[in-house]
């Protein structure tokens, strides 16, 4: 909320003065990130370690192999992890499963400076997490771009008779079926598939009643893409200790809010992970011990709205009146047809230079989803 | 409204009988006689002596006046419609004053003679004001020849609205001695017996000059008379000399008229951006709240209103100060010797004085700038004895969000308001009583999700009783409250507000003793404060929010003091002052501990204790010395050195950059240990081209103990066990100020220039609890380059022009080094705290103000200031910061004026 008040004042003063900045930094530091889950459903659970990179390069991650990689409990138990990839390191989905109310700890070995140092978790408390009531939407009317449009706010409603979970935490994985609105396309229906990017968490000891209504876990602003034919969202709730409440609130305070006069002071925030052998060493990420409910819905609906995705996909476009694209050599591959009006006198189709007009599979996948009717 | 001249009126007590007058017989025959062959005669045949200038009586002949067979007699006869007035006391001196007369009572003195304002003669006076010098003498004619100095004290008061006047200039030019007026507008020399010019002077009055023949000590009162009110902001006059009297390093008087002359942002005078134009004051960035003295941090900045404290200083998050300037009567920024009076912060004390009601007669002002309105009135309510003041401000600044083409910020809205009310009560000389109010209010929406307000009250009650002349104290009670609520409505279901109070009620008894080249201070203070550090209350019937409450905190805090200035030759003076402060915190309260082998946090509490309603919790409490030394080391030059220690029993919780308004205040408890500060500094000053021109050096050193800061990403909403979440740090801070500045004449100009470092470390054990391993580190308001200049120019005496610069390195900031992915979330790994820095600031403004007319005698004085406020257009930089887009990250930096911003303000004096 901070962040607003800065943004408005910039606003009210001068519209556009936000300019691109790019600091001349020389400095670069490597450091360790631990992504560590362990939870209560069936399957492996998965370590990933890997190390950060230089703020301006593409890529994100250099993996950290051969690191030996094991679990402990507070009933002396102990599982190793296997490298199923460099970098990543999975449980043994036959022999190890999280059970509530057990402590694990994260160890693990790796080579950091030519020298093998040891990491461990602090200990984390397996807490049991109560399944999620319902999940459902509500229209929201507004404006966009002069058009009265809807947008599709979700939420979520849960609650917990044995009171136990108090912190909360969710991602969820949307996926949408969405159509080209041009007939002789290559691939016309396809399903797009996007995975949460921001950090939602509760801490619910504030709230009277041991249950959460309406917690707003997505608002779609620009239906017209995700809603235009079938809209599904697959949510996980987690439950958290307090210590890694605290993680995930200071991560969102750091990630969501930096940089104006009333934005927290950006720092990079420490994990449950520590390496025995340096004490100046600093490792990133957390270990996560949680229990996991999830729960999908389907929407499917009408909401009003103009679709402006393929404004450009006309206005871009090669009209050919004699030969068809396979006659022209190499055309292929660079344009799509979209209209195809080879029946007509003079014949001409119409293509576009741009892949999403022309072909669906280069926003998502022409397969579709085996949980898709699931709602029929 | 008409304004009058009042003028200076200025009258003797001797201790003669009227009766005197008729001890002298004239018997010779004086007719046709010269004045000086009179005084001729009569000086050798009577016990008298005249003391007149020759020109007044060069062509002044005798007549017979019949039947006139005294002294007085004649004088009376020969001086009739000649505007000359006589006096002669016990001794035989006649003393022929022109233009006004001394009125000689019968009063018995013992050592010291006195002399007190009498209004009898000013009406005849009003007419004739031409010659500002005035003659008198002082102590008995026998006592001429005694040797040793004697010393001269009394008070100066505005002769227009009777109030006393601080920072006055008495100077004797041939001795290059002097004094300023203290806060009551008392001063004291000590001077050697014969004849001195002494001036008077200060900014805004008409210099007025006295030729005092000084037989022996006593007292001399004078009333100064402001030059015509309408042009108050441009006058010329100097008050040269004030820097080499001081006592103290480090104080500076922001004067009023030159505040209402630089330019302004948005035609708003402001008294905070006007504090950042002097040498060892900044802030973080523009639009920030709060300042930065001397290195330390913006919570360390007692800000006082007629006394009482001020817990929000700004409006729209700190665009504009909270306090009116129409009101200012008077502003003193001690940023280094701080009084032993002062206390309960550490870096400096702004010391805001609201202006009285006018006591002679209704006038006001008004006027209009792109987003506020403010109006003033002020008048008796029993002349010469109750008077009032009311001011307010408001904007109607909403109009700025509808023009904005954003659907957000359409719906979005802002304002904001203050009063400030005074009533002033003068029963008699020896008492004076004052009540004043101020109210602010805050108000904030963003769309209809947040709704933020604002409130500050203050109310305060001083009383001012002299028991004689040399003694008085000062009673005052006051009260501050501030309180802030938001109100969230995010989710429907679980809508709350937060509130956040503090409320200070504190009783002071201030003592002032003066003893010739002595002055005394002393006094007690005592205050309560309660606070709610936050109360979050479901905002509808239907939220299924939880109320809950941060426990109160109630504490007491008292202080004694004492503060001797002694003035040992007129070269050197010593000023030393001891003050003692403690902190009382009582319960109810629920305080955990932790095990003091890890950072605190909420998996190392090992137990909790409850104490009961008025439990002591904790105390503490201490010494704090204050001391300084001025010596004059010639006519022109002085060297001041000084200490002062200071301890803060309170914190601003602050995470952000700058103060945001969600931040709050924090009493110390058990983990939350008093800041004290240690301030050393040495200061050289210099008067140039005839002391028109004011030359400064002053160096400081400065030890901070017991800061605090937050462990990286905490946000302060929702804390309960605030010492989870803090860390304690350290703070250093050392700078040199320069400072050339040329008050008087068409063309005046300051240049500051400061170079100065502060840096911070964290003291913490833990890995928790410590920022880039426990290194000194700049501190966030670390700017160490910073140069201001202002100038201003009298094209004549209705168009003034004027500009000022300012230049400073940019903030420290702390950059994104690497990056990872967690979870599929994009976060980033920092570099040290505060390691790199934002580009430099640099901006100009420039104001022109034009009077609408000079006449005294007109219904309304309007004035147009059009000024341009960054005319160099640069955008500097605000802030930088980084936003993830898509998988990479971007870094922007913003600026809050892309370009230059014109104002016009009209306003009016009545």
């Amino acid at each position: 909320m901070r962040y607003f008040i800065v943004i408005l004042f910039f606003l009210i003063l001068v519209s556009g003065c936000v300019s691109e900045y790019i600091p001349g930094l020389k400095e670069n530091e490597e450091m360790l990130v631990v992504e560590g889950m362990i939870s209560d459903q069936p399957g492996e659970s998965t370590v990933n370690i890997y190390k950060t990179l230089p703020i301006w390069t593409r890529d994100f991650r250099t993996d950290v192999e051969n690191c030996k990689v094991w679990i402990t409990d507070d009933l002396g138990n102990e599982d190793l992890l296997r490298m199923v990839k460099t970098g990543t390191y999975v449980t043994d989905s036959a022999a190890f499963r999280g059970i509530p109310g057990r402590i694990y700890t994260l160890h693990f070995t790796a080579k950091v400076n030519g020298g093998l140092h040891t990491y461990e978790s602090i200990p984390m408390k397996m807490i049991p997490v109560p399944p999620i009531d319902t999940i459902y939407f509500e229209k929201r009317d507004y404006t966009y771009q002069g058009i009265p449009t809807e947008g599709c706010q979700i939420y979520l409603d849960t609650h917990d008779p044995s009171d136990l979970c108090k912190f909360y935490r969710w991602d969820y994985s949307e996926t949408w079926e969405f159509r080209l609105p041009f007939d002789v396309v290559k691939n016309r229906i396809c399903w797009a598939s996007e995975i949460s990017k921001e950090i939602m968490i509760r801490n619910n000891s504030i709230i009277t009643k041991d249950r959460i209504l309406g917690y707003p876990l997505k608002l779609i602003e620009n239906p017209v893409d995700r809603l235009s034919v079938k809209y599904s969202i697959l949510v996980n709730q987690y439950s958290m200790n307090e210590d890694e409440y605290y993680y995930w609130e200071r991560l969102k305070n750091s990630a969501e809010q930096v940089g104006g006069l009333y934005d927290i002071i950006p720092s990079t925030i420490p994990g449950n992970v520590f390496c025995m052998d340096d004490n100046l060493e600093r490792v990133l990420g957390y270990f996560s011990v949680s229990s996991v409910a999830s729960k999908r819905i389907f929407i499917k609906k009408d909401f009003t709205g103009r679709n402006g995705l393929y404004d450009l996909c006309l206005s871009d476009t090669l009209k050919i009146t004699t030969n068809m694209p396979d006659t022209i050599p190499g055309l292929r591959g660079c344009f799509w047809m979209i209209y195809d009006y080879s029946y007509l006198v003079p014949p001409y189709v119409i293509l576009t230079k741009r892949n999403v007009c022309g072909d669906c599979t280069s926003r998502g996948t022409n397969v579709k989803p085996d949980y898709w009717d699931e709602d029929k | 409204m008409k304004l009058r001249i009042s003028l200076i009126f200025y009258v003797i007590f001797l201790s003669a009988g009227l009766q005197a007058q008729e001890r002298y017989p004239v018997s010779w025959n004086y007719n046709n006689q010269s004045f000086t062959e009179f005084v001729t005669l009569a000086e050798a045949r009577l016990p008298v002596r005249f003391f007149y200038k020759d020109e007044w009586i060069s062509d002044l002949v005798l007549a017979d006046y019949r039947g006139c067979k005294n002294l007085s007699c004649i004088l009376e006869n020969l001086f009739r419609g000649r505007s000359l007035f006589y006096t002669i006391d016990e001794n035989g001196n006649v003393i022929i004053t022109k233009d006004f007369a001394m009125v000689v009572r019968d009063k018995t003195q013992k050592e010291e003679r006195k002399f007190v304002a009498n209004s009898a003669y000013t009406d005849s006076l009003e007419k004739l004001r031409k010659t500002e010098i005035l003659y008198l003498e002082i102590g008995k004619r026998a006592d001429a020849n005694l040797p040793g100095n004697v010393v001269v004290s009394g008070y100066i008061t505005d002769s227009e609205t009777g109030e006393a006047l601080p920072g006055v200039t008495v100077f004797i030019q041939r001795l290059s001695a002097g004094a300023v007026t203290n806060a009551n507008g008392y001063y004291s020399v000590s001077l050697p017996r014969g004849s001195h010019l002494i001036q008077f002077s200060f900014i805004g009055m008409r210099e007025t000059k006295v030729n005092l023949r000084l037989n022996g000590p006593g007292e001399m009162n004078l009333n100064m008379k402001s030059v015509l009110i309408p042009l108050k902001e441009t006058v010329v006059t100097a008050d040269r000399n004030v820097v080499l009297q001081r006592f103290e390093t480090g104080v500076e008087k922001i004067s009023v008229p030159s505040l209402k002359m630089l330019p302004a942002f948005l035609g708003e005078p402001d008294l905070i951006k006007n504090l950042l134009l002097v040498t060892g004051v900044q802030s973080i960035g523009e639009g920030a709240a709060g300042f930065n003295v001397r290195g330390g941090s913006a919570d360390q900045n007692l800000i006082l209103l007629n006394g009482a404290p001020v817990y929000n200083t700004s409006h729209f998050f700190g665009f504009f100060s909270a306090v009116n300037s129409d009101i200012i009567k008077d502003v003193t920024l001690y940023k280094g010797g701080m009084p032993a009076r002062f206390g309960g912060r550490i870096s400096s004390v702004l010391d805001i004085a609201t202006t009285d009601g006018n006591k002679k007669e209704f006038s006001g002002n008004a006027g209009i700038s792109p987003v506020t309105a403010h109006v003033m009135v002020e008048g008796p309510l029993i002349k010469d004895t109750l008077s009032y003041l009311l001011a307010g401000r408001a904007t109607y600044s909403n109009w700025l969000f509808g023009i904005i083409d954003s659907y957000n910020l359409k719906n979005s809205k802002a304002s904001f308001y203050d009063l400030n009310g005074k009533l002033t009560y003068n029963p008699d000389r020896n008492n004076r009583l004052d009540l004043s109010a101020y109210i602010s209010h805050d108000m904030f929406g963003f769309v209809t999700n947040t709704i933020y307000n604002y409130n500050n009250r203050i109310l305060g009650i001083n009383w001012k009783h002299f028991y004689n002349s040399r003694f008085f104290s000062l009673f005052s009670l006051n009260n501050s409250f501030y309180r802030y609520d938001i109100e969230q409505n995010d989710i429907p279901s679980e809508e709350y507000i937060l509130t956040y109070k503090i409320n200070t009620t504190s009783l002071k008894g201030d003592f002032n003793l003066y003893r010739g080249l002595h002055e005394l201070n002393f006094g007690i203070e005592m205050i309560y404060n309660s606070l709610l550090p936050g109360s979050y209350m479901p905002a509808s019937d239907s939220s299924i929010f939880m109320p809950h409450m941060i426990e109160r905190e109630r504490d007491l805090e008292g202080a004694i003091y004492l503060d001797e200035k002694f003035k040992i030759t007129e070269y050197l003076s010593v000023n030393a002052g001891v003050r003692f402060s403690s902190f009382f915190l009582f319960g109810p309260r629920t305080q955990y501990l932790y095990d003091p082998n890890f950072s605190k946090s909420s998996s190392t509490i090992t137990d909790t204790i409850f104490y009961t309603s008025g439990q002591l919790i904790t105390k503490y409490g201490g010494l704090e010395p204050r001391a300084s030394v001025n010596l004059r080391i010639a006519d022109n030059s002085s060297v001041k050195v000084n200490y002062n220690r200071t301890r803060q029993y309170i914190h601003l919780l602050t995470n952000s950059t700058s103060i945001s308004p969600t931040d709050t205040w924090k009493m110390c408890d058990n983990y939350l240990k008093p800041e004290i500060g240690d301030q050393y500094a040495i200061g050289y000053y210099q008067m140039l081209f005839r002391k028109k021109v004011e030359t400064s050096v002053e160096l400081y050193y400065k030890d901070i103990r017991n800061m605090i800061d937050f462990k990286g990403g905490t946000s302060l909403a929702m804390l309960r066990n605030i010492e989870q979440d803090l860390i304690n740090v350290r703070g250093k801070a050392y700078g040199i100020e320069l400072s050339l500045k040329k008050t008087e004449g068409k063309f005046r100009y300051n240049i500051g220039y400061t170079y100065a470092r502060t840096f911070v470390k964290s003291t913490g054990k833990f890995r928790d609890d410590v920022i880039n391993e426990g290194k000194w580190y700049p501190a966030n308001w670390d700017k160490p380059n910073d140069l201001v200049i202002t100038m201003n120019y009298l094209f004549s005496r209705r168009i003034s022009f004027s500009a000022n610069y300012t230049y400073s390195t940019g903030r420290p900031i702390t950059y994104p080094l690497s990056k990872y992915k967690f979870n599929d979330i994009m976060l980033i790994h920092y570099s040290e705290r505060n390691k790199y820095r934002i580009p430099y600031y640099s901006r100009l403004d420039i104001s022109l103000k034009i009077n609408g007319n000079l006449k005294i005698k007109t219904i309304a004085h309007p004035y147009w200031t059009v000024s341009l406020y960054n005319a160099l257009a640069r955008a500097n930089v605000y802030s930088v910061y980084f936003v993830k887009r898509y998988d990479n990250i971007r870094g922007y930096q913003l600026s809050v004026f892309g370009t230059a911003i014109p104002s016009v303000t009209f306003g009016f004096d009545f």
